[in-house]
């Protein structure tokens, strides 16, 4: 049988928590259970930042989910999550916190990690023909280590599995990782500038 | 300027020197230096570390963007001192304005003054002198700026009460004292001042100057705004040019334009706009809304963009019509003139002027007709007039789109426009502005002192 096909549509002029919340939308697509759900969801989700006022509404339709910022006073369901950690629920309103509405939600907000060499080859794909990259991408994560393009100005990214796979896919932020220490960098500052750009460019747009 | 320098330094008793410049974001930054100091850096020019054009005003590194090749790892540029403003600031203390140069000799491309020395050289080029008037709009409060700290730049007093506004002559007197003081100062600073008086909102001023070449106006703002802070602190008032500094009322930076050659003004004709104005005003037109970035520059600059409240919503201009996004004022040998009414008193004048003369000249250059004038009220219209981006993000767009203005002004210095404002942006989203909230206490911090 074939997946149902969703599209994910995003609001005019689009605030950085709608494009997050879009392009994770959109990796569940690639993904047959969260695609399964995607298509089949007809609530309406309020998801909010636990510390700001970012705040997104989800509309779930029949081949189609609208995304656009704020809180919808007609939300069936309401999530307080913390966005630096992948919508970890932090409260739920509308529903009990186990319940399969809750569930199916994260579910689709969570879509399975890449391996962190498949993230790196599709953050490469995407960003390395932009302005100011490096002509070399070298990610090391502990005894392995994946090259990507060839020859200098030259770019090491070290980290864990799970952090290069959730920085390269843009589910975590880059320059956040990098300022808190979680990833490594050797390169130059403007080189940093440049990654900062091509991880937010994944985040949004991928 | 002074003949010899050193002579004028130990004549005027200066004990420091003040280099100072105008960065991206529209501050005016700089350092002392002693006299010794400054004599040795006036052919070196003297270094500030790269990001001096590269921090957002909340002081936090703007990262995301591809970097021009006088960026490095806090790598060393270069002001440059224009000695024709070279003046005396207070007893002892001396102020020059320059401009940022890489070591390599080259002018840094995101230097505003640059920009503008840039655009000015082309209409030169083209046989046009540039004269330029800009409109200063603040608000002076009863607070000092620790008073105002302390509130978290909130439920501050207008300065002169609450009683009416535009053109009262009944405001208290600690108001006209201000005015005064600054009127004063900018007389010891030899700019030359035209007029001052009560605006469209309680405590709001607005300072009008006489014309001049575009950079020379500029410099007037920079200094201008100075002197406002200056005094304000030393009557323990504070001042603010933020586009809004509560939901009621914005604040504007309105900029005349006209070409002179030959010393006779070429916008000028006795039946309205002349050939000149009106491929200059082609040109300003078809580059408005992706000039719209440069005009406002912050979040908050968009908050003023409310129908009927004064600034333009509309992709339009009038003669005379004062609703339009650009009044053309005809007909008269002297005054005629363009002025640009979209942006706020937080805009960086240097780069909108830059902005400005780049259409001016992309008009001139491509003989570029203007749409028809528009001679309604260009407020609360039906859908089908293009509308000024409303936005920080759509303004950035609109100018991604460009390539007329673009062409002017320089890829290289567009490009590291648009990443600076696209970490605007991103810093108010996610760092704790809220776009469906009024005027943000995010906003307040950032925008009240600064630039």
């Amino acid at each position: 049988m074939t997946d149902p096909a969703v599209s994910v549509v995003l609001e005019d002029d689009p605030t950085p928590l709608v494009l997050t919340v879009g392009r994770t939308l959109r990796a569940g697509t690639r993904d047959p259970e969260s695609r399964r759900l995607l298509a089949s969801l007809r609530e309406t989700v309020v998801v909010r930042s636990k510390d700001d006022p970012q705040s997104v509404t989800i509309r779930f339709g029949e081949g189609r989910v609208w995304v656009g910022h704020g809180s919808a006073s007609d939300a069936d369901l309401v999530l307080t999550v913390d966005l630096a950690d992948r919508f970890a629920v932090e409260s739920v309103t509308g529903a009990e916190p186990d319940a399969p509405l809750v569930a199916d939600v994260l579910r689709v907000l969570r879509p399975p990690l890449p391996h962190w060499r498949n993230a790196a080859v599709r953050f490469w794909e995407l960003t390395s023909q932009d302005p100011g990259m490096p002509r070399e991408l070298v990610v090391v994560c502990e005894e392995e280590e994946l090259v990507l393009g060839g020859g200098l100005p030259r770019y090491v990214l070290c980290g864990e599995a799970e952090k290069l796979a959730r920085v390269l896919s843009g589910t975590d932020v880059f320059l956040d990782e990098v300022y808190t220490g979680s990833l490594a960098v050797r390169g130059t500052m403007t080189q940093l500038s440049v990654m900062a750009g091509a991880s937010l460019k994944v985040r949004f747009h991928a | 300027m002074p003949e010899n320098i050193e002579s004028w330094l130990a004549e005027h008793r200066i004990e420091s020197i003040r280099i100072e410049g105008t960065n991206l974001e529209g501050a005016f930054i700089g350092k002392n230096v002693s006299p010794r100091k400054f004599a040795s850096g006036l052919k070196s020019g003297f270094a500030f570390a790269d990001v001096a054009f590269g921090l957002d005003l909340g002081n936090a590194p703007q990262f995301g963007f591809a970097m021009p090749s006088w960026r490095g790892d806090l790598a060393d540029i270069f002001l440059h001192a224009d000695l024709s403003t070279l003046v005396e600031w207070s007893p002892g203390r001396a102020s020059v304005i320059g401009g940022f140069w890489a070591p390599d000799g080259d002018p840094v491309s995101a230097c505003p003054r640059n920009a503008l020395q840039r655009m000015t050289k082309l209409l030169a080029d083209r046989g046009y002198d540039a004269k330029v008037a800009v409109e200063i709009e603040a608000t002076v409060f009863e607070e000092s700026i620790q008073e105002a700290r302390s509130k978290g730049y909130r439920d501050l007093t207008p300065l002169g009460g609450n009683a009416g506004s535009a053109y009262h002559l009944a405001k208290s007197k600690d108001w006209e004292d201000y005015m005064l003081a600054v009127a004063r100062r900018l007389e010891e600073l030899h700019i030359p001042w035209e007029a001052w008086g009560d605006e469209a909102a309680s405590g709001q001023i607005e300072f009008n100057v006489a014309p001049a070449d575009p950079v020379t106006a500029a410099d007037y703002w920079a200094r201008i705004r100075q002197v406002m802070r200056e005094v304000a602190f030393e009557q323990g008032r504070c001042v603010t040019f933020m586009a809004k500094w509560c939901d009621e009322y914005g604040q504007a930076s309105h900029i005349n334009v006209s070409l002179e050659r030959d010393g006779e003004n070429a916008f000028y004709d006795e039946f309205g706009p002349s050939q000149v104005m009106t491929h200059f005003l082609g040109g300003v037109m078809a580059t408005l809304a992706p000039a719209t970035s440069f005009a406002l520059p912050a979040i908050t600059s968009y908050r003023r963009l409310q129908e009927l409240e004064g600034p333009p919503t509309t992709v339009a201009w009038g003669v005379a019509n004062k609703s339009t996004a650009v009044r053309a004022v005809v007909g008269h040998p002297k005054y005629s003139r363009l002025e640009y009414r979209t942006p706020g008193a937080d805009a960086n004048i240097y780069l909108v002027l830059a902005a400005v003369l780049a259409g001016g000249v992309a008009g001139l250059d491509g003989k570029i007709e203007p749409p028809e004038p528009f001679d309604d009220m260009a407020w609360c219209l039906p859908p089908g007039m293009p509308k000024i981006p409303n936005t920080i993000s759509k303004a950035a767009e609109a100018l991604r789109a460009d390539t007329l203005l673009t062409g002017v002004l320089g890829q290289e210095l567009v490009d590291y426009w648009l990443g600076t404002r696209q970490w605007e942006w991103l810093q108010f989203h996610t760092t704790g502005g809220d776009p469906d909230a009024g005027l943000t206490e995010w906003e307040s911090n950032r925008y009240f002192e600064l630039p």
